[in-house]
């Protein structure tokens, strides 16, 4: 079974104030079109599919003709989507029951009382897949199902969850999820485009003891696609770069072959390439305004090194480059206005500072005779505090 | 400073809060909620707690009385903080009217609003558990020094409110200075610059006074008349501070030399002068030596010519002294006889004196004779009878006291008589009240006799009605009884009913089942069926139609549980049908049960539906009735005798008592007979014995007698005085007589001696020469006279002797010159005295001024000294002072405000290490250089915006709202970060921001967020307000405000 995995979209996001509409439009156009040629068995999308908790009429509209290309393809490509951090669960469960009619299934609400995670059961040559969509839960989503004092954290909470769902795992099993995972000690790589997800003491990462079980998990949540602690455990990353720390990811489409059980995965990417890159561009300011071959087009963000005072760089860059997103300095100058002088941390007494004080102000260190003035009025003055 | 609880009461829109803080000691929490829940006020609260202020410093405590609570609530805030460990509690209370819940007359609960507002009010609690005493403004004080800082530098600091964040990066110089000075102690650095400040003030002083000294001297300097310095003596009084010491050392030394020369000079020519006046001196001496002499000798010649003069006088008066001395001799004895003379007549003087007094006597002794026998006679005559009646009258005496004796008697009886009469009048009067009283006593009695009742009849009829009243009652309750049980049956009756009609439908759906289940086994079975072959059901080898399957199939264990389904039912109708007919069979017995005790209490017809319950209640209650009012009755009666018993009690007191009462009286009267019977014998005695006496009282009789005795002492007296005074006289006469005699014979003697007295003197006067007396008279001189006339001539005789010698002795010296004159010699030394007198004026003076100018140069000299070295380390001070005060040119920053910007650096850099992250590295804050700070007003702590990529520095007030947010932020970090580093008294681990998240852009709020967190992953705590959605989902910890129209409620979201 062919799965294509891919998860933040983040449909609606800005990258440093520019709409990203026309990027987004393009890549999820790219995604179709991989999906046309390559004809996965399934497509999932492992959370964060909107930016904001109540998305723009925009970013719907992009969504909405993204899922429509889907159903028009030949092959009914089946897709399972799961609400991530960022999504109103509410909102993104809107008509999921209608949907499913056309094989888009999507889960945003923790289980509750009697229910339990939505399932889909998909058949290949060897014979049936589980996928289990586990959405981004809290541990008071789930405190309920179970007596008190299971659901201490996220951890519990999730590992209690998949529990209660009785996996026979003698079948092959994939979980579609969207936490924190983290492998012991050893946290994902992480980027400036994730927002930082302040939970009690810190501690909303899950471990993937509880998940490995599993034949492949699909994750959603980081945005550098990467494995995390097993091959069969991975963040697909997102589709666009949405920093610029992301410069150097290299973003595409997980693909993942389930063959037989008990056999590995086989597993690759399948790049995408953005409507405009991002990256970063180093040098004085000629240098750049001279560079050949510059990437005028792409989104960047430039680091000038001049030594010598600038007249309205950004202006003259803005000539050449189109999508700036930010214009930084450095050069030794700044460098020592930020290294600025910690020397200023150690407690001066009174008569050492009016000394570097008198030096400063005169130009000139304090003779004998002023040195014993001072000495005999700081005595003085101290006596009267 | 970490909260631990807070609590709020009709604060705001709070009417009762409790919000528990323990759980969020460090780390982000978030505070959300719709518009106008309550967030704010959260802040407020603990601002108002703490400092009596609000967050914003836009409400005050009195606005935030809720509008939601009960008025009779007080509005008050209990903050609970931790701070070094300790825990504090305040409690604090704004002013406020004060309400009581009052109910009117409706029965509505109205709010009365008292007529003295309660003041505003704050308690705090120690650590140890005890509260601070004091009043309202030293606990405020007390918090504000706990906490380190006042409500403007909190707000600042550790509390940025909605809009108002950005009051520290806005603030002035003026007002950094003063939260730095708060903050971090540079109070010291304050100190030195004041000390610097006076100390320069002071050697300027010095200098002044060094000034005023030198110039005060200066003006003592003095020149001689005619010195060639008398122009810059005029220019160096006018001392300028430049004029240098040795210019000015050296002219007054000039001066000096000059006055010494002059002096010397003088000297000299005063030495000469002298001695020419010493020589004219001796010339003018031996003049007038001479001169002397010449006119001595003059007035010897004048001398001589005098005497000559004389001589005939004095010829003359040796003549006449001559004769007086024998005119002395003759006086002699003409004194004597004058002395003769004189006594003589002194004694016949004296006869004619006695005779007189002879003669007056004997007058006065005719005159006494007959008074004194007159007094005489009267004596005698009155005594004998004066003498018997006074022994008449102190006979009597006795008889007066007596009477007196029986006068009081009576008066004493009749006191008596009074007293009994009264206590008669008494007896009299009580008795009359008692027997009152017994009247009305009496017929008391009677009455309650009337109505008396018998108690033990009423008892008896008092059981029978209570049986009658619970007879009634059971019947009562057996009819209820049977009540609730039909209802029961009926109930009963209608789950059979449903039992019936569930089986009857599980019957049906099961038929229905087996149909299908036939159907389908027909269908099945139809499928099965191959034409030509017979059909195992009907042997038919034609098999058109077929049974085709409609519908789903239908398995035998679906029928099976259809069936079960069914048996079942029927079973659950059976059970219900048995129930009812046990209910109804249960029932009937009742009734009748009942029916048959009714019968007693009506009549044989007696039948539950014919006679209601409510009668039989009626009827029980009729009873009841009667038994109370039996009851009633009964203790009635009871009282009744009891009141009789006291009635008849009382009356037999009464009865003993006026026995009593009328014997007593009696008594009385008997007694009272007696006494006034006394009285009238006593009164008769007193009236006998006053007839028989004279006088009123004893006391006029002694009167009389006295007076009586006196009488007759004076007749006496009088008698004998005249008597001696007879005597005396005639004894005076007798004694004059005898004086009488001799002198007579006295005379004769003296006038013998007289003669021969006068015989002797004209005797001497025939001696001596002189032919008559009157010559002798003329001749006289007195011995004084002759003394001095003889001494007259001696001495002129003297004179012309010592004349005489004179002349010879200077003959010789005077002869042929003439008179020197002295004059001239007078004029010449008097010109020289001048001269010397002048000379010597003027060498004083130079003396003077030489002593003058000689002090003035050691004093300058002394004072130059002084300057040099007061002007070194005025120089020093001035420059310090200058350095310190910021007063040096172009650098107006003073010492504890470069102390003050060290620290302010350091925050900056503080500050700068999360704004660049923040700001995307676009721009950092930077302290305003030295050189930029204007000159006016306070500066040193201004705030610039750097921009890193265009180079420039702005102004902060250019930062857009976003920026400034990130900007206030990031310094209230670096302040945060700086309070903590610096173990200062302040200690604020806590921040609070009220919205401000909303200006940032989403990436800069991420950052924002994300600074915040790795904040507070120490041991900071802090609160965010925001509304921001997104904020919702990524912050955990949230504290969850509603507003409901009951006030607003404040609770944590559960994890």
């Amino acid at each position: 079974m062919k799965i294509f995995h891919i998860s933040d979209l983040h449909i609606g996001k800005q990258l440093h104030y520019y709409n990203l509409k026309d990027e987004q439009e393009d890549i999820l156009e790219k995604i179709i079109e991989a999906a046309e040629q390559e004809q996965p068995d399934v497509l999932i999308i492992a959370g964060d599919i909107y930016d904001k908790s109540a998305p723009s009429a925009e970013a719907y509209e992009i969504f909405d003709h993204f899922l429509n290309r889907l159903t028009e393809l030949p092959k009914q490509i089946p897709v399972l989507l799961i609400a991530g951090n960022h999504d109103n669960a509410s909102r993104l469960s809107y008509a999921s029951e209608f949907l499913e009619k056309s094989s888009i299934y999507i889960s945003a609400k923790a289980p509750v009382q009697d229910e339990h995670l939505k399932k889909l059961t998909l058949t290949d040559e060897y014979g049936e897949v589980d996928f289990y969509l586990l959405p981004f839960i809290r541990p008071r989503d789930v405190r309920h199902l179970f007596d008190e004092g299971v659901v201490t954290s996220y951890d519990t909470a999730v590992a209690a969850v998949l529990e209660r769902e009785q996996i026979d795992f003698s079948r092959r099993n994939v979980l579609v999820a969207h936490q924190f995972f983290v492998a012991g000690a050893s946290a994902p790589e992480q980027c400036d485009s994730e927002q930082a997800y302040i939970a009690v003491g810190g501690i909303d990462s899950v471990d993937i003891r509880h998940v490995e079980r599993f034949d492949y998990v699909a994750l959603g949540h980081i945005h550098g696609a990467q494995k995390m602690g097993a091959e069969h455990i991975r963040y697909s990353g997102t589709p666009l770069k949405y920093s610029v720390s992301e410069a150097h990811h290299k973003k595409g489409i997980t693909v993942i072959n389930i063959q037989e059980k008990g056999t590995p995965l086989q597993i690759a990417q399948l790049p995408l390439e953005p409507l405009h890159d991002v990256c970063r561009l180093e040098g004085t300011l000629e240098e750049l305004l001279r560079l050949e071959d510059a990437p005028v087009q792409e989104f960047v963000s430039i680091t000038l090194n001049d030594e010598d005072g600038l007249y309205r760089p950004k202006d003259q860059l803005e000539e050449r480059y189109l999508r700036i997103l930010e214009v930084r300095l450095d050069n030794a100058r700044v460098r020592h206005k930020l290294e600025h002088t910690m020397s200023s941390e150690e407690q001066l007494t009174p008569f050492e500072a009016f000394q570097e004080f008198y030096q400063e102000m005169n130009g000139q260190p304090m003779s004998e005779e002023e040195l014993r003035v001072i000495a005999d009025v700081i005595e003085t003055a101290e006596e009267r505090v | 400073m970490k909260p631990v609880y807070l609590k709020m009461q009709a604060f705001g829109s709070y009417q009762q809060a409790y919000i528990d803080f323990t759980q969020v000691q460090n780390g982000l929490f978030l505070i959300t909620g719709d518009t106008g829940a309550g967030k704010t006020t959260i802040f407020d609260a603990i601002t108002f707690a703490l400092f009596d202020a609000t967050s914003g410093g836009k409400r005050s405590g009195e606005m935030m009385r809720s509008q939601y609570a009960r008025q009779d609530l007080i509005t008050e805030v209990e903050f609970q903080f931790l701070y070094f460990d300790k825990i504090y509690t305040v409690i604090r209370r704004p002013r406020q009217d004060k309400y009581k819940a009052k109910t009117d007359e409706a029965g509505r609960i109205v709010y009365e609003k008292n007529k003295t507002p309660l003041g505003p009010d704050v308690e705090l609690i120690l650590p140890d558990g005890t509260s601070y005493p004091g009043k309202k403004t030293e606990t405020d004080k007390k918090i504000r020094e706990i906490i380190g800082l006042d409500a403007a530098q909190f707000t600042q600091i550790a509390m940025l409110a909605q809009g108002d964040f950005m009051k520290l990066l806005q603030a002035s110089s003026k007002d950094r200075m003063e939260i730095f000075a708060k903050i971090f102690d540079t109070r010291i650095y304050q100190q030195i610059e004041h000390e610097l400040m006076e100390r320069a003030k002071a050697s300027n002083a010095g200098l002044k006074r060094n000034e005023e000294a030198i110039q005060m001297e200066l003006q003592r300097l003095q020149a001689m008349e005619g010195s060639g310095y008398e122009e810059l003596l005029e220019e160096n009084k006018n001392f300028h501070a430049s004029a240098r010491a040795e210019e000015v050392t050296q002219f007054i030394q000039q001066l000096i030399a000059e006055a010494e020369e002059t002096q010397n000079h003088l000297t000299e020519q005063i030495k000469n002068d002298e001695k020419r006046q010493l020589q004219l001196i001796d010339a003018k001496k031996t003049a007038e030596a001479f001169n002397a002499v010449w006119e001595k000798y003059q007035s010897f010649l004048k001398t001589k010519q005098q005497l000559d003069d004389q001589k005939k006088a004095m010829e003359e008066l040796q003549n006449r002294l001559q004769l007086a001395k024998k005119a002395e001799a003759v006086h002699q004895k003409e004194r004597v006889y004058q002395e003769r003379h004189e006594e003589t007549k002194q004694c016949r003087a004296e006869l004619e004196q006695m005779q007189t007094a002879i003669e007056t006597l004997e007058i006065s002794r005719k005159q006494q004779e007959p008074i004194a026998s007159e007094t005489k006679r009267m004596y005698e005559q009155q005594q004998p009878e004066l003498q018997s009646s006074i022994a008449r009258i102190e006979a009597t005496y006795l008889q007066y006291q007596e009477y007196e004796e029986a006068v009081r008697q009576q008066k004493e009886t009749q006191k008596q008589c009074s007293v009994l009469q009264k206590q008669w009048d008494d007896a009299e009067k009580t008795l009359a009240e008692k027997t009152a009283q017994k009247q009305t006593l009496t017929e008391q009695k009677t009455q309650l006799e009337q109505k008396q009742e018998h108690v033990e009849v009423l008892d008896a009829a008092i059981r029978e009605q209570k049986t009658l009243a619970d007879e009634l009652q059971a019947l009562l309750q057996a009819i209820e009884q049977l009540e609730l049980d039909r209802a029961e049956g009926q109930r009963l009756r209608k789950l059979a009913n449903d039992a019936a009609a569930e089986e009857r439908k599980q019957k049906e759906t099961y038929n229905q089942l087996y149909q299908q289940f036939l159907d389908s086994q027909a269908a099945i079975l139809a499928q099965s069926l191959e034409d030509g072959k017979p059909c195992p059901v009907c042997g038919s080898v034609h098999h058109e139609p077929v049974a085709h399957k409609t519908g789903s199939l239908v398995e035998s264990s679906t029928l099976k549980t259809a069936k079960e389904q069914m048996e079942d039912a029927a079973a659950k109708a059976q059970k219900a049908n048995e129930k009812v007919t046990e209910a109804v069979s249960t029932y009937l017995a009742k009734k009748a049960d009942v029916e048959k005790n009714g019968q007693k209490y009506y009549d044989a017809s007696y039948k539950l539906d014919t006679v209601s319950g409510m009668d039989v209640q009626r009827k029980k209650e009729n009873a009841e009735q009667n038994l109370k009012q039996l009851q009633k009755r009964r203790s009635e009666a009871l009282t009744n005798q009891k009141l009789l018993q006291e009635c008849e009690k009382q009356l037999q007191e009464l009865e003993q008592e006026l026995k009593q009462k009328t014997e007593a009286q009696q008594t009385i009267e008997k007694a009272l007979q007696e006494k006034n019977l006394e009285l009238a014998g006593l009164q008769t005695t007193a009236a006998t014995l006053k007839q028989q006496l004279q006088y009123a009282t004893e006391t006029e009789a002694r009167q009389e007698a006295g007076l009586q005795q006196r009488r007759l002492e004076q007749l006496k007296s009088s008698m004998e005085t005249e008597t001696a005074a007879l005597q005396n006289i005639v004894s005076q006469l007798q004694e004059k007589q005898g004086a009488l005699q001799t002198q007579q014979n006295t005379l004769i003697t003296l006038m013998e001696k007289q003669n021969t007295a006068w015989q002797l003197f004209v005797q001497t006067l025939q001696e001596q020469g002189f032919v008559t007396e009157n010559a002798y008279q003329d001749a006289q001189m007195p011995p004084a006279d002759i003394e001095q006339a003889e001494k007259m001539l001696q001495q002129y005789q003297q004179q012309v002797r010592d004349n005489k010698t004179q002349l010879e002795t200077l003959e010789d010296e005077v002869k042929g010159r003439e008179k020197e004159d002295i004059q001239q010699y007078q004029n010449q030394i008097a010109e020289v005295q001048q001269l010397l007198d002048d000379r010597r004026k003027l060498a004083t003076r130079l003396y003077s001024i030489i002593q003058t100018d000689q002090s003035v140069l050691d004093s300058v000299k002394k004072l130059y000294q002084n300057r040099e070295t007061m002007l070194k380390t005025n120089s020093i001070l001035q420059n310090l002072d200058a350095t310190a005060n910021g007063k040096l040119r172009g650098k107006h920053l003073k010492f504890q405000t470069y102390i003050q910007r060290r620290y302010f650096q350091q925050i900056v850099d503080n500050a700068n290490r999360r704004l660049y992250v923040m700001s995307g590295n676009q721009f950092i804050l930077q302290c305003r250089d030295t050189e930029e700070l204007s000159s006016q007003g306070f500066v040193g702590l201004d705030l610039d915006v750097y921009s890193i990529v265009n180079d420039q520095s702005r102004d902060v007030k250019t930062l857009s709202g976003g920026e400034s947010f990130m900007a206030a932020l990031s310094l209230a970090l670096g302040m945060a970060d700086m309070i903590q580093n610096t173990a200062s008294s302040v200690h604020i681990d806590t921040m609070f921001i009220d919205e401000g998240f909303g200006s940032l852009s989403e990436e800069t709020r991420n950052q924002a967020i994300a600074i915040l967190n790795e904040l507070s992953g120490g041991k900071h705590l802090v609160g965010i307000i925001s509304h921001v959605t997104e904020l919702k989902n990524q912050i955990d910890r949230k504290l969850v405000v509603t507003k409901t129209e009951k006030g607003s409620k404040a609770a944590w979201e559960v994890l």
